[in-house]
């Protein structure tokens, strides 16, 4: 069954809409393995927050 | 997608069945009559991996001793598995698993054959997986279901149930999407954690107010300290305007050139100590002290020469007055002594020579004469002779004049010898005194050399020889070297009463001119210069504090985005898992009137008529839980695995499997089932054979059973029968 995205839009608040196209996006693009694909999307996301905090915290240690 | 059906499956040296069998298949249902140890398990299993290319986890498997390969077939033997399958447009597809490993799963060569085309590897899986619609790791979904499985999806675990709900309803992709959002979601958490904990230990600011404290801290001591040194509160508001203007103070009261503007003030600090230091080494005064320090620095260690050798040369003049009294101290007298004395002692022992020789001669004579006393004549010159007289004369030769002699020169030689031996020895004793006047007079000597031309130093000249003999010359020297250290003792005194006096003028000079302005230099070294050090560390300090601010409100800011980020995503997944669940209530409240009425009509249990699937949400996961309901008892709705027998479990598993895989979202065109009759009396056997022909979906329905009761029952409803009865040393034959 696709997932009716529309549904779980309407289901959440609209300052969610842009991960929420992110994630839409990532599965869509996902082919057989549409959740790995988002799984991918969110690691980069996250791995884009960690390397913000890595480089502030070494900025701290100068 | 058209629907495909078994056509045929080929199951080589796999499993229970050694060298080749082959099982045909009918279009609709059939059941295969299959008593126990016959291999309906293994070709069930067979049938699953030539599909799926996996053996199903099961508890009755254990993975690590599993094997594929029939034990009887030997390690060379060929195993395979072969599926040919047709659709509703008579295409047809055969799938082919050769088996070349010792394990099992997908250590094997698969090729498909799809009409014309033979594909291999992954993409002949994929075309399976495409074609089929079957989903390799859920083991209903391919359209083989066994036992352990058909019961275990509704008195299994929780977890396993959802499962196998969520595949049956087409769900899986949202089933298994929200875990990976939650994966996500908790590592958003564990770093959203960690930023947290980063902030409450090492907050930049924190850190920064911390060290900033303690500067103001060292400022404000310092600034107390140049209070105490005397610099006026005012004075500090600026500390490097005060100390330039002190500097520039110090410089005019030492007459040294103006500092050059913008000079650094420990640079100027330098060169106003240098100007002082040169200042005090410039100072007649300084000059007068090092003239004065380096005169007593001479006349010191000639004090303590001239004292040391006036004390020796004097006591050792007075041994050699003794000495001098005691014997001869001229050494060439004592020489000549030695020589008379040894020439004396030649002499006499030359004269005892011959007294001794004399003596044997006369002895002789007398030995001889003795036996001629008649002799009258001299037998030569015939001259008369008187033996008689003879012997008495010879014998006084001998005894009287010869032994009287050489008593005298023996006693003569003894006296000879002690006083030649006196001699030597006394020779030796002045030459040793001889020795340590020498060395006196070396070091007297080089002492003189050493104050040639001072004032104390004496004219008089004296000769070595002639003052180890003369005592007189040796009481003069004795007299020089006193007259010596009596001066050099005064000339030292006037000197140190001089430097004394030096000092004192110097020591005013100082006080006076140039500790002040050493005072005040100090002063503004180690008074001012720490303030404005201090000063310059809190400036340079808070121009971090700008930077810190900025850290702390990016790790804020960057907290708030990780607590964003994990707040949407938790939104999304359980937003996404409501529509799971609507999704799944609304596909089972489509089916259960066809799940009820399958069990009701099979089980035709008295008190519970219906099945009804609750669903929820736990933790963002949808959650099914399987009830038996009454019609006539409106709330008796209790869990199955609580209130069925095994032979209701296993009519409710059938109901619930055939009702729920034949939704829109399954289009399998079989069903394989292996003893789905298992713990039903014969009246719900008859009730199932007849309920699954009515149901009619899928229209393959594959049933092996070893309940013939069972199977004559299908055979009654219509379905078509088969039997496999025949095992021997694994090796299965149809009958």
């Amino acid at each position: 069954m696709a997932i009716n995205w529309q549904k779980v839009r309407e289901a959440l608040p609209k300052t969610i809409t842009e991960l929420l196209a992110e994630i839409q996006q990532a599965y869509d693009s996902g082919g057989d393995d549409p959740a790995r694909s988002v799984d991918k999307a969110l690691r980069g996301k996250i791995s884009g927050l960690k390397t913000r905090f890595e480089t502030i915290k070494k900025e701290g240690t100068k | 997608m058209s629907a495909w059906q078994l056509q045929k499956v080929q199951v080589k040296n796999l499993l229970g069945f050694q060298g080749l069998k082959e099982q045909h298949f009918q279009p609709r249902i059939q059941v295969i009559e299959a008593p126990n140890h016959t291999g309906k398990t293994s070709l069930t299993m067979a049938l699953l991996w030539g599909l799926t290319g996996i053996i199903p986890e099961l508890p009755r498997i254990n993975r690590h001793s599993f094997r594929l390969s029939n034990k009887h077939a030997g390690t060379d033997a060929e195993q395979f598995c072969v599926i040919e399958l047709v659709n509703d447009s008579n295409s047809r597809m055969a799938i082919k698993r050769l088996y070349r490993g010792a394990r099992a799963d997908l250590d094997a060569e698969l090729t498909v054959e799809l009409d014309d085309k033979i594909l291999s590897g992954q993409d002949a899986q994929m075309r399976i997986l495409e074609e089929l619609n079957v989903k390799p790791d859920s083991l209903e979904g391919c359209g083989v279901v066994l036992q352990d499985h058909r019961l275990g999806f509704i008195t299994g675990k929780e977890s396993d149930i959802s499962d196998v709900i969520s595949d049956m309803l087409g769900l899986t992709v949202l089933s298994r999407f929200v875990p990976t959002l939650e994966e996500r979601l908790k590592e958003v958490k564990e770093l959203q954690k960690e930023i947290t904990n980063y902030l409450e230990a090492a907050d930049p600011l924190k850190k920064w107010e911390e060290r900033d404290q303690q500067l103001r801290d060292d400022f404000l001591q310092r600034e107390n300290e140049a209070i105490e040194a005397g610099f006026a509160r005012e004075d500090l508001e600026n500390p490097a305007t005060t100390a330039v203007r002190e500097l520039a103070q110090i410089a005019a009261s030492l007459k040294a050139p103006p500092a050059q503007p913008g000079r650094p003030i420990p640079d100027e600090i330098k060169r106003l100590r240098d100007h002082l230091a040169t200042l005090r080494k410039s100072s007649p005064l300084g000059v007068e002290l090092a003239e004065l320090q380096g005169r007593k620095g001479q006349l010191s260690p000639w004090v303590e020469k001239a004292v040391s050798l006036r004390d020796a040369y004097r006591d050792f003049n007075e041994r050699l007055a003794a000495e001098d009294g005691a014997g001869e101290l001229d050494t060439k007298r004592l020489t000549d002594t030695i020589a008379e004395k040894e020439t004396a002692l030649q002499k006499n022992q030359e004269r005892r020579d011959e007294l001794a020789s004399e003596k044997g001669l006369l002895t002789n004579a007398y030995s001889h004469m003795q036996s001629h006393q008649n002799l009258r004549a001299c037998p030569v010159c015939d001259s008369p002779i008187k033996a008689s007289d003879l012997l008495k004369k010879l014998k006084n030769r001998v005894e009287d004049q010869i032994a009287s002699e050489l008593s005298r020169l023996k006693e003569q030689q003894k006296t000879l010898s002690e006083e030649k031996d006196g001699a030597e020895s006394r020779l030796k004793a002045v030459n040793r005194l001889k020795d340590k006047h020498g060395q006196l007079f070396a070091e007297i000597s080089s002492f003189h050399t050493q104050v040639q031309g001072e004032p104390f130093c004496w004219k008089k000249k004296f000769e070595i020889d002639s003052l180890f003999l003369d005592a007189d010359s040796r009481t003069k020297l004795v007299a020089v070297l006193e007259s010596v250290a009596e001066q050099l003792n005064e000339g030292l005194r006037v000197v140190t009463d001089e430097l004394k006096q030096k000092k004192a003028q110097i020591e005013q000079q100082e006080a006076e001119q140039y500790q002040p302005a050493e005072a005040q230099i100090t002063c503004v070294s180690e008074k001012l210069l720490p303030v404005m050090d201090a000063a310059q560390k809190i400036e340079n300090h808070g121009k971090k504090r700008d930077r810190a601010a900025q850290r702390k409100t990016e790790l804020e800011q960057l907290q708030e985005d990780a607590r964003t980020l994990a707040g949407q995503l938790q939104k999304i997944a359980s937003a996404l898992a409501q529509q799971e669940e609507e999704t799944a209530s609304a596909a089972i409240r489509a089916r259960l009137p066809d799940i009820s009425e399958f069990f009701r009509s099979v089980a035709r249990n008295p008190d519970y008529d219906g099945l009804d699937i609750q669903t929820n949400i736990s933790r963002d996961r949808v959650t099914y839980k399987i009830q038996a309901t009454s019609s006539a008892i409106g709330n008796l709705n209790d869990t199955v695995g609580h209130v069925l027998s095994e032979g209701d479990l296993s009519a409710a598993s059938m109901a619930l499997l055939l009702g729920l895989a034949s939704g829109e979202s399954h289009h399998l065109g079989f069903l394989v089932l292996d003893d789905p009759a298992q713990g039903m009396d014969e009246t719900l056997q008859a009730n199932l054979a007849a309920a699954i022909v009515k149901f009619g979906k899928p229209k393959q329905v594959v049933i092996f059973t070893h309940q013939q009761s069972f199977a004559e029952a299908l055979k009654q409803a219509g379905a078509h029968h088969s039997r496999i009865h025949s095992w021997k040393m694994g090796k299965v034959q149809d009958a």
